[in-house]
């Protein structure tokens, strides 16, 4: 069974990479794009370090080349599905991979912090609800202070709510990520707590869902 | 060139850069990148047994054909639903 971690343009070694559970990093190349995997001989094993060295194989290959990784744990039977899988999506992938070529993504996070007269619980229904809206409005300010301290570099915004706090994903030049961090490291008067994280593949911004083909017959 | 990703929380002071967490990474592995879409039939002896939807991950066929066995064989037994 292959594990598979990302795709990237053809020509891209990933030979010198350890992969998940010790074992080699194997490529296989066509129509201008290459498929980076490794054959596990227990790929049922998916344990915390197994994910730790599926990231370490990413991270290493988008060091210094664009990438889309799978998410982990994506299987293929062999490398005949991974080049039937070519066939059909070599196109969109390319597509992709030219896209975010050269850019990264960064992800902040955007958490409100109570004020001091609101660390007691609310009393009432209505203070609750005051509470939230202020909460609310506090997010709001600070998204629209990052978007706007960090608008010159970020070619792209995307926005997502997940458990009461607001997350950004900018999509940046790889070469202008200090000026990033460091533009938003200036952004004042914001009354949330703000952790900026990156540089990571652009995930988020690739916007397409390979297909297999219709149907796998096992005989 | 880019390094390992870092984290900083702003207004926590000039040493706040650190690296990313343990969990940020796992989050990142877990909850990003390309998820295949597609659907497989598992048929056995020419009768299609299972369909199933894929739009998470590709996981083994040869564990579902495992479990069918198993469960052909009673030694796999479905829990019951509670009403």
């Amino acid at each position: 069974m292959l594990l598979l971690y990302c795709m990237t343009e053809a020509g891209v070694d990933s030979g010198q990479l350890l992969g998940v559970q010790g074992a080699e990093v194997l490529s296989s190349e066509s129509n201008g794009l290459a498929c980076h995997f490794s054959a596990l001989e227990n790929a049922h094993s998916k344990t915390q370090d197994d994910a730790l060295a599926f990231w370490a194989v990413i991270n290493g290959l988008f060091q210094a080349n664009s990438v889309i990784p799978f998410r982990y744990p994506t299987h293929m039977a062999d490398e005949n599905a991974i080049q039937e899988f070519f066939a059909a999506n070599a196109g969109s992938y390319l597509a992709q991979l030219q896209r975010i070529r050269g850019l990264v993504q960064m992800k902040i996070t955007i958490q409100t912090v109570p004020s001091t007269q609101e660390n007691v619980a609310p009393t009432s229904g209505t203070e609750y609800l005051k509470q939230r809206q202020r909460e609310s409005q506090s997010a709001s300010a600070a998204t629209e202070a990052i978007k706007s301290a960090g608008g010159h570099v970020v070619h792209e915004w995307k926005q997502e709510q997940r458990n009461n706090a607001t997350i950004l994903f900018a999509m940046i030049e790889r070469t202008a990520l200090s000026k990033f961090r460091s533009m938003i490291s200036k952004t004042e008067n914001i009354e949330a707590q703000i952790s900026v994280s990156g540089p990571w593949p652009p995930s988020e911004f690739v916007n397409f869902s390979p297909e297999l083909s219709p149907s796998v017959k096992n005989d | 060139m880019s390094s390992a990703p870092q984290r900083v929380t702003l207004g926590a002071g000039p040493d706040s850069e650190q690296e990313v967490s343990l969990l940020e990474i796992l989050d990142h592995v877990l909850n990003s990148g390309v998820v295949i879409q597609g659907s497989i039939v598992i048929s056995l002896a020419g009768v299609d047994l299972v369909y199933v939807g894929l739009n998470v991950v590709l996981t083994s066929v040869e564990t579902a054909l495992k479990s069918l066995k198993l469960e052909e064989a009673g030694k796999l037994k479905k829990v019951p639903r509670r009403s």
